[in-house]
């Protein structure tokens, strides 16, 4: 499957874009996402049209999944 | 007595005279420093109903046990005084040069009191104060003023002033330091300037009395390159706090049009990435690891130093997508010595009372110009209008009526930061409480409620994480006092603070010590609130109306439909009382108050106001 991810601040740095899609075998989760993206083991804050998703969440094709650094506030 | 200096330089303007008191070891560990000094100092001093732009009010400024050492961040220095804008204890903390030198000169606390029978301003050099007149720098911005005195005494000397904004009183006027610091969002600048002082100059000698200073030295100095590492590999400050914009716009959580709306479609133009890339200068506060401001060039070719809160609340809340035109209202905002975030808010509001038929004037969302216009015209307090905006947004909603309260976006006077809770409950929550009005470095929960917990939940976790949250800063980062991004941001360990402090002090402090000081000055905040506001209930801790209002919902995107609720909103008001052991009105009970060894306090507040057993 094909989802759509948003990358925030410094992740976007650190993956080198900042909007892309991303193939993913199908059935895989939020935690599949992050560990193909690299950023499994930073502080995250994962979420899909606005409310917040957790590791174990499966995906869909097609979805858009944003991945920001934790922050606090600004 | 280590860590503390015990001295307290106490300046009176009228008499152009000074002295110096001491506090005790026993007042130092129960109010640490910052916030918590100021505060109760404060409380004692200030009889309830002062008029605060008046004589009688006082302007502190103060730092802490660990202020002036060098360690990440620990640049900060607290401005405090009765507030203007919220009629209650307000303060700011920024980065300045005066926290070292105030220390070297001997001193935690600056207490300024009466006022100058003209412009000017005070130099302080170790046990030497002198008066100045301002003539020079009266009637000049604050780049001017910080410039003329950088050239007088040095550009490692402690300078604090205010701009127009601060002299003509402007309710949210801050004091600014370094060019681009700034601090005392609830209109600390205007108590300064109401006692005709332009700026405080600070330059010490002497040494900081550590308990340890070996151990101190050898370990900031080294964390000072290791936190500096962490941000360099996180890479962190390549878009610092406005990277937080993107996800807002994600979250449906960024100020628009007066917050009326959550969400825009042009706001990347004013992204992180943006202004990373339009990046001239980079600049930091005093010991800083990590620098967040971020200078762009503005539409007049000025250096614009910006952060999230001002590209929130002057670009997207005013519907304002240029990048060099919002730099340029954020750069009048310094130069001015105003908030940008209750100039953004009162800017927004006045728009929309003309969108909203509740007053009639020429000024549209989106008009950069006009907004600059007007943004001069408060500054100056020039005309109806300059006064109007000048007052902020809730004065302003109280003089045009037509129920335009519900949406001048503020709580208890001081507007919200750029963090649109319209349905964010959590966060809501923390505006609503917070102890200073509507601020968010009180605490800031919205990647809790998203990661943690569901978005438009109501439960106790969510109170119980901005009671958390409040103990932590008000203790460790507004006491200290001292910088909390290498905390969240980069994930530097809580427990490095009360180490810092034990260092300093000599003590053994536990991170427990310093969350029940939090709740100390929590419970001791709310009593000043409730000292000026005795008939106060818990409507005084409502976010904006406009956020239950069904019709302000979005039409929309994921929130569509969705707003706060009132008996919800009461359920999680409830948690947090309950947490705290106030009322359901939200006054603190009397046990609850000696619990945190605040009886006299209690007593005090009872013959003014009714006070539970509880």
């Amino acid at each position: 499957m094909r989802i759509q991810v948003k990358l925030i601040g410094q992740f976007s740095l650190k993956c080198g874009f900042t909007e892309k899609d991303v193939e993913l075998p199908d059935a895989s989760t939020v935690a599949d996402a992050l560990k193909k993206l690299g950023l499994k083991d930073l502080p995250y804050v994962a979420s899909i049209g606005g409310h917040g998703v957790k590791d174990e969440a499966p995906l869909k094709d097609g979805e858009r999944l944003v991945v920001s650094p934790v922050f606090s506030g600004g | 007595m280590k860590g503390w200096t015990g001295n307290i330089l106490r300046i009176n303007l009228t008499d152009k005279t000074f002295k110096i008191d001491h506090f005790t070891e026993e007042f130092a560990q129960k109010w640490i420093g910052g916030r918590g000094f100021a505060l109760k100092i404060l409380w004692d001093e200030l009889k309830p109903g002062i008029d605060p732009l008046g004589p009688d009010n006082k302007l502190l400024v103060v730092q802490g046990p660990i202020s002036g050492v060098p360690m990440p961040n620990s640049g900060k220095t607290i401005v405090a005084a009765k507030s203007p804008l919220t009629g209650t204890y307000g303060d700011g903390n920024l980065g300045t040069h005066v926290t070292i030198q105030m220390r070297k000169a001997g001193y935690d606390i600056l207490i300024f009191e009466g006022k100058l029978a003209s412009p000017g301003y005070v130099y302080i050099q170790d046990d030497k104060v002198e008066f100045f007149p301002a003539n020079e720098i009266w009637g000049k911005g604050s780049y001017d003023a910080q410039a003329w005195l950088e050239t007088k005494y040095g550009k490692t000397a402690g300078i604090l002033s205010i701009g127009q904004g601060g002299e003509n009183q402007v309710l949210y006027a801050i004091i600014r330091s370094m060019e681009g610091r700034a601090g005392g969002r609830p209109g600390i600048g205007a108590v300064m300037g109401s006692k005709n002082l332009k700026a405080i100059v600070v330059k010490g000698t002497k040494e900081i009395p550590l308990a340890d200073p070996k151990a101190m030295k050898e370990r900031g100095v080294g964390d000072l390159k290791k936190v500096g590492a962490m941000d360099k590999s996180s890479k962190w400050s390549v878009q610092g706090t406005n990277a937080v914009l993107s996800w807002c716009n994600e979250m449906w959580a960024l100020p628009v049009r007066n917050m009326r709306f959550s969400h825009h479609e042009e706001a990347w133009k004013l992204d992180g990435q943006r202004t990373s890339e339009a990046r001239v200068a980079t600049y930091g506060c005093p010991h800083c690891t990590m620098r967040c401001g971020i200078a762009i060039r503005d539409k007049e070719g000025h250096e614009s130093e910006i952060d999230y809160e001002n590209v929130g609340m002057l670009g997207p809340n005013l519907e304002i997508f240029d990048l060099k035109q919002m730099a340029s209202l954020n750069y009048m905002c310094d130069d001015f010595g105003v908030d940008t975030i209750s100039a953004g808010s009162a800017l927004s509001f006045y728009a929309d009372a003309i969108d909203q038929g509740a007053t009639k004037g020429d000024f549209k969302f989106g008009d950069a110009e006009r907004a600059k216009e007007l943004l001069r015209m408060a500054a100056l307090r020039e005309g109806v209008v300059g006064n109007l905006l000048a007052d902020g947004s809730l004065r302003m909603a109280r003089k045009f009526g037509h129920d335009s309260e519900a949406y001048a976006i503020q709580c208890k006077g001081l507007d919200l930061s750029a963090y649109n809770c319209k349905y964010v409950p959590g966060q809501a929550l923390a505006f609503g409480t917070s102890g200073i009005g509507a601020h968010h470095k009180e605490a800031w929960i919205i990647t809790y409620e998203l990661k943690h917990s569901e978005r438009g939940a109501y439960g106790r976790d969510k109170a119980q994480k901005v009671v958390d949250l409040q103990r932590i800063r008000s203790s460790i980062f507004e006491s200290l006092p001292i910088c909390r991004f290498p905390w969240i941001e980069l994930g530097w360990d809580l427990k490095n603070y009360p180490e810092y402090f034990n260092l300093a002090t000599g003590s053994n402090w536990t991170l427990e010590d310093f969350t029940n000081t939090g709740d100390r000055i929590y419970s001791l905040l709310r009593a000043f609130w409730v000292r000026e506001n005795p008939k106060t209930d818990r409507t005084a801790d409502y976010p904006p109306r406009i956020y239950f209002d069904p019709a302000n919902a979005e039409k929309e995107g994921p929130t569509a439909g969705k707003h706060l609720e009132y008996d919800k909103y009461d359920a999680l008001l409830d948690h947090y009382y309950d947490i705290r052991g106030w009322d359901k009105r939200g006054v603190p009970t009397r046990k609850s108050m000696e619990k945190l060894g605040l009886a006299e306090e209690a007593e005090q507040l009872s013959k003014l106001a009714e006070v539970a057993p509880g």
